[in-house]
């Protein structure tokens, strides 16, 4: 929650009380109160108080100090980027003015039509929730990003938390990617959490798990296609090890739902998703090559072919056999005449 | 999934600037005839500036009208009742107002601020982007209204985006027939990406949330439904004719037509999921596809019901659902008798 302190009028994180909150404005100006007028935002403002706002959240991040959990918070409306939104400090938050429930979509938007990535995040401990990104870039270079946590300088970073965010593609390439967590196999970031997000009309993958970034958990997010002809390719596609995909909502018709391992992956667990393969060759949970070892249990998943439910051997007929899928309810293609006798206005 | 509740506004009752959850937003106070507000309160006026408990405005209309387009402003209303014989607009020039209560209560309880009307109105129009209503209890009480009104009408004149009406109580004892609860489009002007949680449906008359045509990707979840309160049934607790929505977790206990249906006119790609549905009309249906071009996905819903055709129906119009469409990981039950279930015993041996 953000407070004004009574008896300083300092503006605090009560997540992180001993940090600094800087305010960016969102296209309007904030309403009169105790300390004066508001003003428009402006760079030349210091940020401290929703009437004196900065106009850019790079700005924020400039006068953020690393390590001190400082909160830069986008105040309602939205601000429009051409370039990266680069976070390069430990425990600095990015979040809307409001503190939305689940799925619900945020007031406070970030928008970019710039190719390039809408953020990267190169630090410990940053957290950026409550807040849409709505991504018009039209023609993008493949494989870009709106969230790219470890992006550069062949480092390892550990624990940032994406939550509640919406992420909207109307109007995007077909080639983008909406969080890629780690770069490659020198720009690591680990026990990242990506929680209760809604990832709407996605155009390549939803969340890319990069090897070597491992210990990640990815749920509670809702994740739906098809709202315009683009099609994702997999909404949650992971080459690290130790994950947890749990409690997330996916309906797509692209190749799955979840996969796991284009190069081998170990000891993930896949569990109480609720999955709708609606492709004719879409599938709901992956195994990508026979190496990976991946536990699925207690899913969901209706597809629209007999074998497309859970395929552990796209490239093998030999599974890893430290795998194994229990607990799951499937069917392929499920019609009613199967399970009740049709009627007619219920009698 | 995660079933959580998040309260994302907190008014600052000592009246300071803003909103601590909305900030940058003004907060315009609302009394009820009767409040006064500790420390030097007044009544309310329109006069007052509204800016504080002490000096709250008289009507809710009067608030909104203060509001600021995009700001993140908010009316909070102090408790007590607020009777409207006109219906309260939030317009296209008004995106992100906050309709809410200054003191919350928890999902499901009865809210201390109510809004009630005799009049043949919708009680609260809606046509800006990003509105939250919460914490209010609305209570309709016109017994001759214009068929199809909604007690809450989204986009009646144009297109909205990223509504959220949250923890509010639909009392409709009393009501006409023929009215609606919430209407999420009118077919024509589309509501989208919006979400409906933790509200409870009190007697519903006709539909409880009614998702209109081209009004896509709405999540309805966590509601409560209860019906055959008084004699008036609904016909639907939730009939949604948009596209790629999501209505999980709710609980129906219905003895109408349908407690959950999808497409008077064609949908594509609904989520039905983990609901709780008690359909105890003898032609009550569960969960109704009504046309055989819907696609829709029903899972893990627990449907029991009176007869047993009644639990999913994909076939009002055709013997040929559509086959992108499919049911499964359903519990579902016809006129269960206990005896059925369990071993009656005494005493827990």
């Amino acid at each position: 929650m953000l407070i004004k302190d009574p008896a300083t009028g300092i503006w605090v994180n009560t997540n992180k009380p001993g940090g600094r909150v800087f305010f960016v404005g969102g296209g309007t100006t904030a309403a009169r109160g105790k300390s004066g007028t508001g003003i428009a935002a402006s760079d030349s403002n210091d940020g401290q108080d929703p009437n004196r706002p900065l106009a850019t959240v790079a700005q924020g991040h400039t006068l953020a100090t690393a390590g001190r959990g400082d909160t830069i918070v986008l105040l309602p409306g939205s601000v429009t980027i051409t370039a990266a939104i680069a976070i390069t400090k430990d425990d600095v938050t990015l979040r809307g003015y409001e503190a939305v429930s689940l799925w619900e979509r945020p007031g406070a938007l970030i928008v970019s039509a710039t190719d390039a990535n809408m953020v990267t995040v190169d630090a410990n401990n940053v957290t950026i929730e409550y807040l849409t990104f709505d991504c018009n870039i039209a023609t993008a270079t493949a494989n870009q990003e709106i969230i790219q946590l470890a992006s550069t300088g062949n480092d390892t970073h550990t624990d940032c938390t994406i939550r509640r965010c919406f992420f909207d593609f109307e109007g995007a390439d077909t080639d983008i990617d909406c969080i890629r967590i780690g770069l490659d196999s020198d720009d690591i970031m680990l026990r990242a959490v990506i929680e209760e997000c809604v990832f709407h009309d996605l155009d390549q993958d939803g969340i890319d798990v990069v090897a070597e970034s491992d210990e990640v958990i990815i749920r509670g997010n809702l994740f739906r296609d098809t709202v315009t002809a683009n099609a994702a390719r997999y909404h949650i596609q992971t080459d690290g090890d130790n994950g947890l995909i749990d409690s997330n909502v996916s309906h797509m018709a692209g190749t799955a739902n979840i996969a796991t391992g284009a190069a081998a992956s170990t000891t993930n667990i896949v569990s109480r998703n609720t999955l709708w393969a609606r492709g004719a060759d879409t599938i709901g949970i992956q195994a990508r090559v026979a190496a990976d070892t991946i536990m699925t249990s207690d899913n969901m998943i209706m597809a629209a072919a007999a074998g497309n439910l859970i395929d552990f051997t796209t490239t093998s007929t030999s599974p890893s056999g430290d795998s194994g899928s229990m607990g799951n309810t499937t069917a392929t293609n499920p019609t009613i005449s199967v399970l009740i006798t049709p009627t007619v206005g219920g009698t | 999934m995660p079933t959580s509740r998040n309260f994302s506004y907190h008014v600052n009752l000592a009246g300071g600037v803003t909103a601590y959850n909305n900030v940058g937003g003004q907060v315009f106070y609302v009394a009820a005839s009767g409040y006064t507000a500790a420390y030097n309160g007044v009544a309310g006026a329109d006069s007052n500036t509204g800016t504080s408990p002490q000096a709250p405005l008289a009507t809710i209309q009067a608030a909104i009208d203060k509001c600021v387009d995009g700001r993140g402003d908010i009316v909070a209303l102090l408790p007590g009742t607020y009777t409207v014989t006109t219906a309260l607009t939030i317009t296209t020039t008004e995106d992100r107002v906050a309709l809410v209560a200054a003191i919350p209560l928890p999902p499901y309880c009865q809210p201390n601020v109510t809004i009630d009307t005799t009049a043949d109105i919708s009680i609260l129009e809606i046509d800006g982007n990003n509105v939250l209503v919460e914490g209010i209890r609305f209570d309709y009480n016109t017994t001759a209204a214009t068929a199809n009104t909604a007690v809450i009408d989204v986009a009646d004149t144009t297109a909205v985006n990223g509504l959220t009406i949250r923890n509010c109580f639909f009392d409709m004892e009393t009501a006409d027939s023929d009215v609606d609860c919430i209407r999420l489009g009118d077919g024509t002007q589309a509501v989208l990406n919006s979400l409906v949680e933790y509200c409870t449906f009190h007697d519903p008359d006709q539909v409880g949330i009614l998702v209109g045509a081209n009004s896509d990707e709405n999540v309805i979840r966590a509601n409560v439904f209860r019906d055959s309160v008084t004699a008036n049934a609904s016909t639907y607790h939730v009939e949604c004719r948009g596209d790629n929505c999501l209505i999980e977790d709710n609980v129906c206990n219905s003895i109408g037509t349908a407690a959950i249906a999808t497409g008077a006119a064609a949908t594509t790609e609904n989520i039905v999921s983990r609901n709780r549905i008690w359909a105890r009309g003898a032609d009550t249906i569960g969960i109704q596809a009504r046309l055989s071009t819907d696609t829709i996905a029903t899972m893990d819903n627990m449907i029991m019901a009176a007869a047993a055709g009644n639990l999913i129906d994909f076939t009002t119009t055709s013997t040929s659902p559509s086959g992108d469409s499919g049911s499964m990981g359903n519990t579902t039950a016809t006129n269960p008798t206990i005896s059925v279930l369990v071993t009656p015993t005494v005493g827990g041996t």
